[in-house]
Order: structure tokens, then C-alpha cells, then sequence
């Protein structure tokens, strides 16, 4: 008896646990990839063999970015992640095409510059749509531009609007002629003004949805881009679906969902379970793993310099010599292919390759300790220095801070140089290492410090002027760095309107900045994303943007 | 119990007030601020300026705060500096899948917490004890993070079984879309808790099992399952109780790593997003608000400690 009620119990529990594992299994494999394979494949019949000619033009693409868009109000967002989704819902005047920078019409079908390159006038399209149903016209222009520059405007409370006075403080007006032609004034020439226009600040939104969310515009749908918004889920996902009325090229899928995911280790397993088709920053150690499981890793390098900044105001580092010491003391190569696994390209200048002035003829520092060891010696400092080194912890575009900065220490020490390393929380970093005057010298106190720049316009003018001429930002520069001769050409170069006399100036400044470093020139960080395989049109942009209307799956 | 629950209530509004303004002037001790992050490291410092003016951020703290509080008094919580919205409509969207989350690691947690606890104290000593309590040491030691990350690696990349990340998949929604996300994240979220209860429970149980009712009862011929249900479990209760609060407490407040890992839709990420960008009113109002959950959660487990044990009395 005793025996009989055992063997029951032993098969209910038996029992018990299969039926909790099927349901369990029976929930997993109703998720992602089934469901979602059979609702893109809506209208295949079976044809697996060649995914090219059975595209869905209904199917619905799958982005895994590392972070949630702040705010779908173009002129809020100041991060990638948002802006690579704006992207998308809004558009510009004029735009870059999808291969380079190399400008295009856009809402504006054409444009004239006045001979003083102080006025610029635009004709736009005239069969352009809102997502809202409202026409893209003269006076939306212009209420785009107003609702950021003048403090008065009816919809100045929508701000802040945090890039507005970095690109279009020179304009003085904006007006528009007749229904379908806007003039820009400016009080001074810049060259780079219609790079600015390319800029999710200068996106076109419709007055009529703006004036209806005005109280909160952060969720509205103001654009008249490729996609239109769908739904926002806080956290979850981000959903544009194809605008049919699109007056350009439309959508060769139905639908992209932005998926947020801060871990690249997850965002790589995404990719590799199809639970993503498309994933942003893929890790240089997830690289073998993801192109192992069948799917493609796509790279591209940017204008991202990773640097490390030299405090050029203070010993030892006002010595040019010393400058030019400790660039000759870092493998960068090594640097490159170990830590960031060939992710990045090995930087011999300000200017990335993509961007005007850079000069291929200028090779760089190459590594050479012993050249750094008699620089010092000749510098006054035959037994190297102390120095403090702040390093951020993460932050956007900074690769792998803290394994680069720790190899670099090492390097220096090698040279006889000590780097107390001092690693920062972001926040925290930008306070140790910012300026609080205008003329920000004052309160340099520290050594040297990592960082990188992203030149999101495309247009050198936004930066190398920011960190290597007096007038950069904060003024006279981050590294404290005067180089009177860089600094007029840089200035020239900047209301010089005819582009090859204009590329020429940048040359002669950029091998200026090189000769005379204010940073160790380290790598241009590359853009990499994983695709899964069955994807296709993906194509990277130095931009950064993702042109996500190419896609098929 | 009405006098003490006011005394209680009252208490409970201090507490928040007082950790109002810890958050309040700790977070902006901490070096830099919103504008500065928002605008990055090439930011015109004129540029830094307005927009500081435009947050209000260049009053003395003081008066931060004092005006902070009016606003509080007028129900207006905020606006997100990074979201541009209402702090209270971001806070509250994040905050229900956080209690999803939590509910789910208790589930799990609460009773086979109490399951292994008393398990171990019946058969203290034998291999059953032994395991369980290696089990729930290992359990409190391991950390998180590395969990999380292992049983994606495990579950999602190699057996298939579970989704690695996200609350719904990418496009879908829906309760059974979602039951299969939870398991991994409450699953690693729950093993501290269940940890903590089990051994708390073994210790609690043991105690129990050598006071003298029970050996009465024994002496009676009450032995086996009838002795353990009727006699020890509840009298063991009591103490768990008070576990249970503080747990409920973690899985709310310190759900933030495994929302991280799993890509959760939860307080916890947005409140490290939040520190991280210096989004002062949603800080403050996120802390306080966590602040106001554990009180009111401690104040139910006060309350239930005269349910299981009608000898507590509350003056």
C-alpha cells in the first residue's frame, strides 16, 4: 500500500513538471521568431532558396539600438540613437546622398546662394505632405526655423533646443517669398550653413501638429519623412510604418521597430536568435561570435576621433615638443588591432578621410619611443614627469575608454612619462575637464584627459575650428592650444564659399595641427552593426544615419 | 491600531521629506549637470549658461528646493529634462512593468523560499539540508549581473527556450508574449530573495521545532506533516514577515541591474539613465517615489504581523 501511494505521488509530480516545462516552452516558441517569421513572409509561398526575389514589401524590420530615443521633437535630441530614428520621420532641405557627403534636394528642389554669401534662397517641392495631411510649404519653413532662433515666437516653450544656436546662430532672418520659396539671411558668410540644413535640427516640422501638442511635443509626429510614426512604447519599442504619400522614394519595407537594449552582449544574442535583424554597436569581442552564426557585421569608419587632450597652457605639456613626444611614444596599431579588435583605423590626423582637407601625403606619428625619449631629452625632460590622466568610464563613441587609456599609460611609462589615472563617471568627467569662463583658461587644472569627437555634419567647419583654432569651443579651445597660423586659416576657410580654395585651406591647417600636436592623435572609431542574414540594402553612412528605407527581408 | 497607523503615516511623511532633500542636494553635489551633459564636451560655455537659465538650474539650491516643494504642494511633479514630459506620466509608464517584474521574482521566490527553508529544517543535517543551503548560498554570493548574462547565453542562445530581451517581441503584445519574457529576468531577480527567505526560514523553523508546544504535541502522536503544517509553519511566520518587507523593497528598488541586462522597460533603467544625464526632477521624484512604496509596503507588513500573530498588539 505504502509502496503504491509513493509511485503516485512520484508520477503526479512527474506529471506536474512536464506539463510546466510544455507551457513554459509552448510560451518561448510563440515569441519572436516564429510569429514574426510567418507575418513577414506573409506572401511567400516556401521559396527560402532565394530571399532577394521574395521580399516582403510589407515586412517588418527589427533594430536594436543600445538606448531609448529621448524625444520624437527633432530639434530636442542631441543623441545618436534618437537622431538615427528621426532620421527617418523627418526631413531637411537639403540632405546627403546615401553614399557620402555629397549634397542633395531634398524638400528644397533647388536653392541660390546672393553673390555676398549672406542670403540663400530656396524653392521647395511642391507635392510634399505631412504625416498630419497638411502641405509642406514657405511659411512650415519658416515656422521650423523661428520656433528655435526668436524668443518670442509663439512656440518658443516648446524647447529647449539645444543645437539651434550651435549651427543657425548667424541667421538673421528667415521669410518666406511666396508659398514655395524661403529666404535665409545671415549677418556673416558660412560656408558650412547648408551642411548645417542636413542636421536633425534643421528638420521641417508641421506647424499645425506642433501647435496641437504644444503643451508636449516630445511624443508628436511632426514630419513628413519616408516613415511615420506608429507607436511609442516607454521603454519597450519605437514603431514607424511606410508613408505611402511619401513624395520621394518610398519605403521598401512596411514597418521598422526600434528595439532598445543597453547590453552588447544581448544585442549580439539578438541578432544571432533572430530577435533582431538589425543591431547598432555590435562589441569588437561579440564580432567573431555574431559573423559565426551566419550573420553579416558590417563596418564603416567615421569622423570619430578618439583622442587624448593635452593640456597646452600648463608644464610639461605647453612644450611642443613634448606634444610631439608622446605621440611618437604610442603604438597606435597595436592599440587598434588588440583592444578594438581592427574596429577602428589608425589616426595621422585631425580630419578624418571622408572629410574635406584631410591629407593622405601626411602619415602621422609612427611608433617610435626611442624619437619620444631624445624629444623629452631635448624638451628639458630626460627623466619624464608626473602627470594626472582623467578617463570616462563609458560614453557615447568612446569605444573601449578605459583598456585604451590603460595601454597608453602603459606606453608612457615606458617613455618615463607617470600617469596617475583617474577614472570618471561621463557627468563627472565633462565637469573636471570643462571651463568655466569664457576665456577658459582660468581653471585648466588638469593634465591630460581621453575623449573623442564626432563630426555629425559632415562639415569641417563644426569641427576641427572647435578644438584646434582660438576659436573653438570653449573658447579658445578645449587643450588650451593657440596656433595663430591654423587659427586665420581656419577662419578664412570658414566664409570662403569656393570649395576647392576652401579644401586647400583646410590642408594647410590640418598639417599645421599635426606638426604641432594639442592631442595624441589615437583612432577613428568605426561604425559597426550587425545585419542577420536574409536582410539586404544595408548600407552604412558616415553620417552615422541609418538609411533603413533600403531594407528588405 | 487607528492612533498608531496616523503615528505611523506621519512618520512615514518625514522620512520622505527628509529623503527628498538628501537626493535633492546629493545629486547636485555630484559634479556636472544637465546642460553641461546634454550639450557634450564641445559646448560654447555661453551656450551651457542659457540653457542652465532656461532649467532653472542657476538659483542657489535653497531656493531650488523651496520652489521644487511649491510645485509638490500643486501636484506638479516636474518635467523630465531629457524626455521633455512630465515626470509623473514617465515615471508611473515605467513603473508598472517594474511591479510585473517584482510580483513575478516574489512568485517565485515567496514560496520556494519557504519550500527549501523549511525543507532544510526538518531534515537539518541530512544531504537535503545540505544542498539547499548550498544552493542559497550561492545564490546570495552570485552576482547578478553575471547571472543574467549567463542564462541568456544559456536559455535564449544555445536551448532557444526564452526570448533574451525585452518585455513583448519587437512589434507584438499581449499576456503570454510577455510571460515568456519574465522568465529569465524574475528568475534572476528572484534568487536573492529566495536566498535570504530560506535561510531565514530554516533559522526561524528550528527555533520553532524546539519549543515545548511542539515537543507536546509530538508527545501527543502528532508527528510528520500534521506536526510541521499546523504547529511550526505559521509560528514561523512572523520573523519572514519581516524579511518579506525588505525584500519587496529589493526587488522594487534593486531591480535596476537586471532591467539593465534584460533590456527591461522598468524604473530601474530609467532611473540610471536619469543619474546618468543629471535629469534632476526625475531623480527626485523617481527616488521619492520609491521611497513612498517601501514605507507603504513596511507598513503592511506592520499590519501583518497582528494577522498571523494575533498576540501582537499595536499601541
Amino acid at each position: 500500500m505504502k509502496r503504491l501511494k509513493e509511485i503516485k505521488a512520484i508520477t503526479a509530480f512527474i506529471l506536474a513538471v512536464a506539463l510546466i516545462s510544455g507551457v513554459l516552452n509552448g510560451c518561448g516558441s510563440g515569441d519572436s521568431s516564429q510569429t514574426t517569421a510567418a507575418r513577414n513572409t506573409g506572401n511567400e509561398s516556401g521559396t527560402e532558396t532565394e530571399p532577394a526575389s521574395t521580399a516582403n514589401p510589407d515586412a517588418q524590420i527589427v533594430v536594436d539600438l543600445v538606448a531609448e530615443p529621448v524625444s520624437t521633437d527633432p530639434t530636442h535630441v542631441t543623441d545618436i540613437n534618437s537622431m538615427r530614428i528621426l532620421y527617418l520621420m523627418y526631413d531637411r532641405l537639403v540632405d546627403w546622398d546615401t553614399d557620402g557627403f555629397n549634397m542633395i534636394p531634398s524638400l528644397a528642389e533647388s536653392w541660390e546662394m546672393s553673390d555676398d554669401a549672406l542670403s540663400y534662397t530656396f524653392h521647395l517641392r511642391k507635392d510634399a505632405k505631412f504625416h498630419d495631411g497638411s502641405a509642406v510649404n514657405a511659411e512650415a519653413v519658416v515656422f521650423s526655423f523661428e520656433r528655435q532662433l526668436d524668443e518670442n515666437h509663439e512656440f518658443a516653450g516648446t524647447g529647449p533646443f539645444p543645437n539651434a544656436a550651435t549651427y543657425f546662430a548667424n541667421v538673421t532672418s528667415v521669410e518666406a517669398l511666396d508659398d514655395y520659396t524661403v529666404k535665409f539671411t545671415l549677418n556673416s558668410p558660412k560656408s558650412a550653413f547648408l551642411a548645417y540644413l542636413t542636421t536633425l535640427t534643421a528638420s521641417i516640422v508641421s506647424p499645425d501638429t506642433i501647435a496641437a501638442n504644444a503643451s508636449d511635443t516630445s511624443m508628436c509626429d511632426a514630419g513628413s519623412g519616408v516613415y511615420s510614426l506608429d507607436h511609442w512604447t516607454k521603454g519597450v519599442e519605437l514603431a514607424l510604418v511606410r508613408n505611402d504619400n511619401y513624395w520621394g522614394e518610398k519605403a521598401k519595407n512596411g514597418s521598422v521597430v526600434f528595439v532598445p537594449v543597453t547590453e552588447g552582449l544581448v544585442r549580439a544574442t539578438n541578432l544571432q536568435t533572430g530577435q533582431a535583424d538589425i543591431v547598432a554597436d555590435v562589441d569588437p569581442d561579440s564580432i567573431a561570435a555574431v559573423e559565426a552564426s551566419g550573420a553579416k557585421v558590417e563596418q564603416q569608419s567615421t569622423q570619430h576621433l578618439w583622442y587624448v587632450g593635452l593640456n597646452c597652457q600648463k608644464a610639461p605639456f605647453d612644450n611642443e615638443l613634448v606634444r610631439q613626444a608622446v605621440n611618437y611614444a604610442i603604438d597606435k596599431e597595436a592599440i587598434v588591432n588588440d583592444i578594438l579588435k581592427g574596429t577602428g583605423v589608425v589616426a595621422t590626423q585631425p580630419l578624418a578621410p571622408v572629410t574635406m582637407g584631410y591629407d593622405e601625403t601626411i602619415k602621422g606619428y609612427d611608433y617610435d619611443p626611442e624619437k619620444a625619449k631624445e624629444l623629452l631629452a631635448e624638451a628639458g625632460y630626460p627623466d619624464g614627469f608626473t602627470v594626472t590622466y582623467y578617463v570616462p568610464e563609458s560614453g557615447s563613441g568612446m569605444q573601449s575608454p578605459v583598456a585604451m587609456s590603460t595601454a597608453i599609460q602603459g606606453y608612457l611609462s615606458d617613455v618615463g612619462i607617470t600617469c596617475n589615472m583617474v577614472k570618471l563617471e561621463w557627468g563627472t568627467f565633462l565637469n573636471q575637464i570643462s571651463a568655466d569662463s569664457l576665456d577658459g583658461i582660468g581653471k585648466m587644472d588638469w593634465d591630460m584627459f581621453s575623449n573623442s569627437l564626432m563630426n555629425t555634419s559632415g562639415d569641417t567647419d563644426v569641427y576641427l575650428p572647435r578644438f584646434m583654432s582660438i576659436d573653438g569651443i570653449p573658447k579658445p579651445n578645449r587643450m588650451g592650444y593657440i596656433n595663430e597660423e591654423a587659427t586665420d586659416l581656419m577662419r578664412e576657410a570658414a566664409v570662403e564659399t569656393d570649395s576647392s580654395k576652401r579644401e586647400e585651406l583646410y590642408k594647410e591647417a590640418n598639417r599645421l595641427c599635426v606638426e604641432n600636436p594639442p592631442v595624441i592623435y589615437v583612432d577613428w572609431g568605426n561604425q559597426i552593426a550587425g545585419v542577420a542574414s536574409g536582410i539586404g540594402g544595408f548600407q552604412l553612412h558616415p553620417s552615422q544615419m541609418m538609411h533603413l528605407e533600403k531594407v528588405t527581408k | 491600531m487607528g492612533k498608531y497607523l496616523l503615528k505611523r503615516i506621519i512618520g512615514a511623511f518625514f522620512v520622505v521629506i527628509g529623503i527628498s532633500i538628501i537626493v535633492f542636494v546629493a545629486i547636485r553635489l555630484a559634479p556636472g549637470d544637465p546642460a553641461e551633459i546634454m550639450l557634450g564636451s564641445y559646448a560654447q560655455q555661453d551656450e551651457v549658461e542659457k540653457l542652465r537659465e532656461q532649467m532653472g538650474l542657476n538659483r542657489p539650491i535653497v531656493m531650488q528646493y523651496l520652489f521644487w516643494l511649491k510645485d509638490i504642494v500643486h501636484l506638479d511633479f516636474g518635467t523630465s529634462i531629457t524626455y521633455h514630459r512630465p515626470v509623473l506620466d514617465v515615471i508611473v509608464e515605467r513603473l508598472i512593468p517594474t511591479i510585473y517584474l517584482g510580483a513575478a521574482a516574489l512568485i517565485i521566490a515567496v514560496p520556494f523560499g519557504l519550500l527549501f527553508g523549511s525543507l532544510s529544517a526538518i531534515y537539518r543535517n541530512k544531504w537535503v539540508d545540505k544542498l539547499l543551503m548550498s544552493i542559497s548560498f550561492l545564490g546570495i554570493s552570485i552576482p547578478v549581473f553575471w547571472l543574467g548574462m549567463i542564462s541568456i547565453i544559456v536559455f535564449s542562445l544555445y536551448l532557444h527556450i526564452f526570448p533574451s530581451s525585452g518585455m513583448y517581441s519587437p512589434g507584438q503584445t499581449g499576456f503570454l508574449n510577455m510571460l515568456s519574457h519574465i522568465v529569465l529576468p524574475s528568475f534572476t531577480l528572484s534568487l536573492i530573495p529566495m536566498s535570504v527567505i530560506a535561510r531565514m526560514m530554516k533559522n526561524s523553523m528550528l527555533e520553532v521545532l524546539n519549543q515545548d508546544y511542539i515537543k507536546t504535541a509530538q508527545a501527543k502522536g502528532c508527528n510528520g506533516f500534521q506536526k510541521i503544517w499546523r504547529h511550526a509553519m505559521r509560528n514561523s511566520f512572523v520573523p519572514i514577515v519581516t524579511v518579506l518587507g525588505v525584500e519587496m523593497g529589493y526587488v522594487i528598488g534593486g531591480a535596476l541591474v537586471v532591467e539593465n541586462v534584460f533590456s527591461w522597460p522598468g524604473i530601474g533603467s530609467l532611473l540610471l539613465n536619469a543619474i546618468n544625464t543629471r535629469d534632476y526632477p526625475l531623480i527626485i521624484c523617481g527616488c521619492c517615489l520609491l521611497a513612498v512604496m517601501y514605507a507603504v509596503i513596511n507598513l503592511l507588513m506592520d499590519i501583518m504581523y497582528g494577522i498571523i500573530d494575533p498576540r501582537i498588539k499595536y499601541e
